[in-house]
């Protein structure tokens, strides 16, 4: 009884868990770079293998195969070289390479950084769309059309038992994070995808993956406000602060000037309260320039290495006069902030829509509402605060778009939920704060030009 | 020569001071028949003539092992080591009533090393505690019946604690290093009563002590936290608990000793390690403070032991105890994988002369094996619990040589 030998009966490992109706022999993740993994702006093996699906997969014991990349990762990803007394941040100067292009069949993983809904069906030879667009990801994930001509075909090639489905977040944000200059719409390039053509093409999607044995399951996500992100809430609110106290120095300042769509000279004109409350966003990019403002000698123009334009004036204070304004490209203003969530809420009502139509097979995943919750006051999940505050936040990575490792494992559980709820499965969820923290640390201090620097951001949250 | 222990009784309380007494499984308080008695009960010094010097150490081989974190079962060891706790005493009869005597001890000891990556690095990797009790006692006899002992200690401690701490939402850790020493007072008084030669009773009071740790913490993290993570000066306050023990012993012959002992430990004293950092400001704007929540329970320790003499010269010993944790299934945490245990103890006494005494004690400490599964300790930087099977068991060998000068 005492002396004898240990007991480990209790000592059997997990069971896989039941998964109801819903069957994970072959299961695909579809999407773009949520889906991927991306974080820190970048794609790299150390936080792929926390992508949702990744996390998914384990959870129900599955395999999931990835186009996995080496360190410091495509493009090498961002890292904080200080913390204080500003909070400074770079992208690694080095490149990763992908570790099993050889892999023979089409990846579990289908995420492509930088996919719209239209690459979804586009059958577009891979090499040729990756030149075209600029994008290493359509060659790198999709690999060769033998395997299938677009995404949707390599996940039926797969013969994919469960889909998780999460597109159409570029369609509006590629317009959002250009400040409005450009975006994803067949007739100007300058805006959301219109709602038509989003319409047809999710339609198609739908139509495509559905299958009419009821066999095949897919748990689809909708598109999340993206005013809420980091991304656009980060720098205003100090650019707000700095005008502030450059007014009460010179009254003669009026306020922010900046370019409204497709201006040179500036009509726009924000107070610091505009851009404290974010009836004018500014992007995170614009950080790196923030410091700027006031500045006589062209220095903006000088540093992102272009002549000024005609019109402008760079002996005029940066930021401060119509002619030497805030580059449009900085800054959401309130015109293109009610363009975003209008296209926003359209495409969450065609989502909706689909999964309607097949509810015997398709659920809902209403990420759009999860981080709603998340942004209004932060949420408390397994003892981390997750809010949309930037880095401290605990949810989105250095990029201010894609979430932490963390965040991802938070989206894996709202799909974890809605799986298990719609059917009848009983995966666990995880428990966000056993995977590691992932903000990255540069090994050596470097300082370029191109750092983005957060004035005075208070760290005080390091605790033991 | 490191003087330190394992877990070696229940918290980090070390109760083997004397390998005679730790033969008979500790069940010594009524008998404290050599210069152990400082530590068993100073009453006892009263039974000791002339000149006394005992001299020993106890060898101690502790393994212990997790297995974890529930559901996942993976095995992680604690890495071996050796202490050697040690004990001198140096008695004297000063007259028919009066003896005194000097000892050198350490009644509470701890060392746990894991590996410094292991899935635990945030709640232990180094953990040592080391104290010395340098006590003075005396006895005085009321009568051929009744004795009584008192002792004074002082207690120099020393804890250095290293373990890592996580950065989120940052990747990586930064490595702790914390070391601090301090001084306490503790006294002691003891009882025996021997109505007759077959039969004899002893209480014994030993206090608890208040440390106040002084220290400092070495913090080692990427360039980039340099200054941001609380570290220099310390102050750590720590209450060790008061002991209460009595017990019996029966002499049903000449060459036959039976004794039995019950210890109350008053653990509860230890609520909390509260560290704060004298120089480092929190986001309130005072100094900042590191708790760790104990929250042990007051324990107890029965023992029963037994010798034979086999000549004038041999004597052999052994005996058995149980001892219960003082750590709750919530608080139980690897740098102390506490439990409650069984020893068994055997070993022999040997005079080579009249005046030169050798004491042998062996005891295996078994751990009942603990499944934790409610734990309130959180291993990652939100909150998980560090649930899983905890495994352990001890090796010990005490030895002494003890010379009288009649």
């Amino acid at each position: 009884m005492i002396i004898g030998c240990e007991d480990r009966s209790d000592l059997t490992a997990p069971q896989a868990p039941n998964t109801g109706e819903a069957d994970f022999t072959k299961f695909v993740s579809i999407g773009n770079s949520l889906t991927a993994g991306y974080q820190n702006a970048s794609l790299y093996e150390s936080t792929q293998i926390y992508s949702f699906g990744k996390l998914i997969a384990d959870q129900v014991g599955t395999d999931f195969v990835q186009p996995l990349i080496s360190e410091p990762g495509i493009p090498g990803k961002l890292e904080i070289v200080s913390l204080s007394p500003d909070i400074v941040f770079t992208p690694n100067s080095g490149f990763g390479e992908p570790t099993n292009l050889g892999y023979a069949a089409p990846y579990n993983n289908l995420g492509v950084p930088g996919a719209i809904l239209f690459d979804l069906i586009d059958e577009t030879d891979f090499q040729q769309k990756t030149i075209a667009r600029g994008n290493p990801f359509f060659s790198l994930v999709l690999r060769n059309q033998e395997m299938g001509k677009s995404i949707i075909e390599q996940a039926l090639n797969l013969q994919a038992t469960f889909i998780t489905l999460w597109i159409g977040n570029n369609d509006v944000l590629g317009y959002a994070t250009s400040g409005g200059t450009s975006g994803t719409d067949a007739a100007t390039g300058k805006l959301p995808t219109d709602v038509p053509t989003f319409t047809s093409l999710y339609n198609m999607v739908g139509n495509a993956l559905t299958d009419t044995t009821g066999h095949r399951k897919i748990a689809a996500a909708n598109i999340p406000d993206v005013q809420n992100i980091p991304y656009f809430t980060t720098v205003g609110p100090q650019m707000g602060a700095g005008i502030e106290a450059a007014i009460s120095q010179n009254p003669a300042i009026m306020g922010l000037f900046y370019q409204k769509n497709g201006e040179t000279v500036a009509t726009g004109l924000a107070s610091p309260d505009d851009l404290y409350i974010g009836n004018l966003l500014i992007t995170l990019t614009g950080g790196a320039y923030a410091g700027l403002l006031g500045d006589t000698e062209g220095k903006y123009y000088a540093s992102i290495g272009e002549t000024p334009p005609p019109g402008i004036d760079t002996n005029q204070p940066f930021g401060f006069h119509p002619q030497n304004p805030w580059p449009d490209r900085f800054v959401l203003d309130a015109d293109e902030i009610v363009i975003t969530k209008d296209a926003t809420t359209a495409f969450n009502g065609v989502i909706k829509s689909t999964v309607d139509a097949n509810s015997d097979t398709w659920v809902l995943v209403d990420v759009n509402k999860f981080f709603a919750g998340v942004a209004d006051g932060g949420m408390m999940i397994d003892g981390i605060n997750f809010s949309t505050s930037f880095i401290l936040g605990n949810t989105f990575s250095l990029d201010g778009v894609h979430p932490t490792t963390r965040g991802y494992a938070v989206i894996a559980n709202e799909f974890i939920k809605k799986i298990n709820s719609k059917f009848g499965a009983s995966i666990s969820q995880i428990n966000v704060s056993t995977l590691p923290a992932s903000v990255p640390l540069a090994k050596t201090s470097i300082s370029k030009e191109s750092n983005y620097i957060l004035k005075n951001t208070p760290l005080k949250n390091i605790s033991m | 020569m490191v003087v330190s222990s394992q877990m070696f009784a229940s918290g980090f309380q070390i109760n083997e001071h004397g390998a005679r007494g730790m033969a008979m499984a500790g069940a010594y308080t009524a008998l404290a028949l050599d210069g152990s008695a400082l530590y068993y009960n100073p009453a006892g010094l009263s039974q000791l003539n002339g000149t006394q010097f005992m001299l020993g150490t106890t060898l101690i081989s502790p393994s212990a092992t997790f297995r974890g974190v529930s559901p996942d079962i993976d095995e992680y060891i604690m890495e071996t080591a050796v202490f050697t706790p040690i004990n001198f005493y140096i008695t004297h009869q000063l007259s028919e009533k009066w003896v005194i005597g000097l000892g050198v001890n350490n009644q509470y000891g701890l060392g746990t090393t894991w590996d410094e990556d292991w899935i635990g690095r945030y709640l232990a990797i180094d953990t040592e505690v080391q104290t010395f009790y340098f006590t003075g006692g005396a006895s005085y006899k009321l009568s051929d019946e009744f004795s009584l002992g008192v002792t004074a200690s002082y207690v120099y401690g020393n804890v250095t604690i290293m373990k890592k701490n996580s950065l989120s939402p940052f990747e990586g850790d930064a490595t702790i290093d914390l070391s601090g020493n301090g001084g306490a007072f503790a006294y002691s008084v003891g009882l025996l009563y021997k109505p007759s030669k077959s039969f004899s009773v002893g209480l014994d009071f030993r206090s608890g002590s208040e440390f106040t740790f002084a220290g400092d913490a070495e913090v080692t993290s990427p360039s980039q936290f340099t200054g941001l993570i609380p570290h220099g000066s310390i102050e750590a306050p720590l209450s060790l608990p008061y002991n209460a023990t009595v017990g019996v012993a029966f002499l049903p012959n000449d060459d036959l000793t039976i004794s039995a002992d019950f210890q109350y430990v008053g653990w509860s004293s230890y609520d909390k390690m509260e560290v704060t950092f004298t120089e480092y400001n929190g986001e309130d704007g005072n100094p900042y403070v590191s708790t760790s929540i104990r929250d042990y329970t007051n324990s107890w320790i029965a023992r029963l032991g037994a010798e034979y003499s086999f000549s004038e010269s041999f004597d052999l010993r052994g005996g058995i105890l149980y001892d219960s944790s003082p750590v709750k299934d919530e608080w139980v945490e690897p740098s102390l994988p506490d439990a409650n245990r069984w020893g068994f103890n055997i070993g022999f006494g040997y005079k080579f002369t009249p005046n030169l005494v050798l004491d042998l004690a062996y005891m295996y400490l078994r751990f009942n094996e603990r499944t934790i599964e409610n734990s309130n300790v959180d291993y990652t930087s939100g909150a998980a619990g560090f649930n899983g099977v905890y495994n352990s068991s001890a090796h010990l060998l005490g030895i002494n040589l003890s010379y009288y000068l009649n």
